[in-house]
């Protein structure tokens, strides 16, 4: 291993890679798409290293800098992303078969329901519901204000629960 | 425990909950024992908490180092304008010696009214007339060229 490739391990250290990874499969809804991204990122920290490291809030910035590389991707598909279905599979070996199909089906529609959000509104629910992050932390890597980011919530939850209510969806 | 659910979905759906408060409805949906009246919310809530399953494996450093190093061309807006402003500059030239080098209509008028005499007598003459114009011209420059001469072979004896 060369020293260069020793010094720079400590880089790539990031303890919230999978939390860009998931913020970004969120937004592209695709697997590939999602590791080209990131791929994409990686580079793009190890070419801008130096000013990386002077970076103080690295998440945010990893953050911010893999959503707008994930809404580029989107906007550049020239056809539409191929059916959410074929992109969730969850191997849970606890289940039975009609039971992982169930839930691979009731995960299909949500997954359905968040993609009918707005795209903004669809980063703030993830960030918030998934990640735990603050209105404060998701205000800023959304470049938005703390008010939008309540209002975007608000509005974004109750849209999801008229939709679960009329579908009915069917619990796991 | 019902009562205190119920108060904590409708906080969820204002958007007014904390992050503890959502921990608390995810392990409830997550437990299995969910109310009648909660169960068409149990797949989003569940989902949320299966979301937290996808791991990223981070590739080799040594990949990274490697397509890092491979340079992609850059096309710059810069260059992009410049051959822009190029291609409109050939535009305007080929556009503009269109209107000066075209052969304008009265000559093309001029031309087909000689072309258009049929009387050969008059073609004669006007042909005639023409030529001695033009060695009427033609003399009046040798006359110029002659005494020109003169003047050179003047100089020469003086010399």
């Amino acid at each position: 291993m060369s020293q260069e490739v020793k010094n720079e391990h400590s880089l790539f250290k990031i303890p919230f890679k999978d939390k860009v990874y998931r913020f970004v499969f969120n937004i592209v809804m695709d697997p590939m798409d999602a590791e080209d991204i990131m791929q994409e990122l990686l580079i793009k920290i190890w070419r801008k290293k130096e000013q990386y490291l002077e970076i103080e809030n690295k998440e945010a910035w990893c953050m911010t800098v893999a959503k707008n590389m994930a809404i580029d991707k989107v906007r550049s598909r020239k056809m539409p992303s191929s059916d959410i279905d074929e992109h969730r599979d969850i191997s849970d070996k606890t289940l039975n078969p009609e039971q992982a199909f169930e839930k691979n089906e009731s995960f299909s529609n949500i997954m359905k329901l968040l993609d009918e959000l707005p795209e903004k509104q669809k980063m703030i629910i993830h960030l918030r519901d998934v990640e735990g992050y603050s209105y404060q932390e998701i205000a800023d890597m959304t470049d938005n204000s703390l008010d939008f980011i309540k209002v975007s919530l608000h509005r974004a939850r109750k849209a999801l629960k008229d939709k679960l209510l009329k579908n009915n969806i069917r619990s796991i | 425990m019902d009562a205190r659910i119920n108060d904590l979905l409708e906080k969820y759906w204002e958007g007014e909950t904390t992050v503890e408060e959502e921990n608390i409805l995810k392990s409830y949906f997550q437990n299995g024992q969910i109310m009648p009246e909660h169960e068409a919310f149990t797949p989003l809530f569940v989902y949320f908490n299966e979301q937290k399953k996808l791991l990223y494996s981070l590739p080799p450093v040594e990949d990274i180092i490697q397509k890092s190093n491979i340079s992609t061309p850059v096309i710059t807006l810069t260059s992009y304008k410049k051959w822009m402003y190029a291609i409109a500059s050939v535009f305007c030239l080929v556009i503009a010696s269109w209107f000066l080098f075209k052969p304008s209509n009265e000559s093309l008028s001029s031309t087909a009214y000689v072309n258009e005499i049929e009387d050969p007598e008059e073609a004669y003459r006007v042909t005639m007339e023409a030529l001695a114009m033009v060695s009427g011209k033609l003399q009046k420059g040798t006359e110029g060229i002659t005494i020109g001469m003169e003047n050179v072979n003047k100089a020469n004896i003086f010399k």
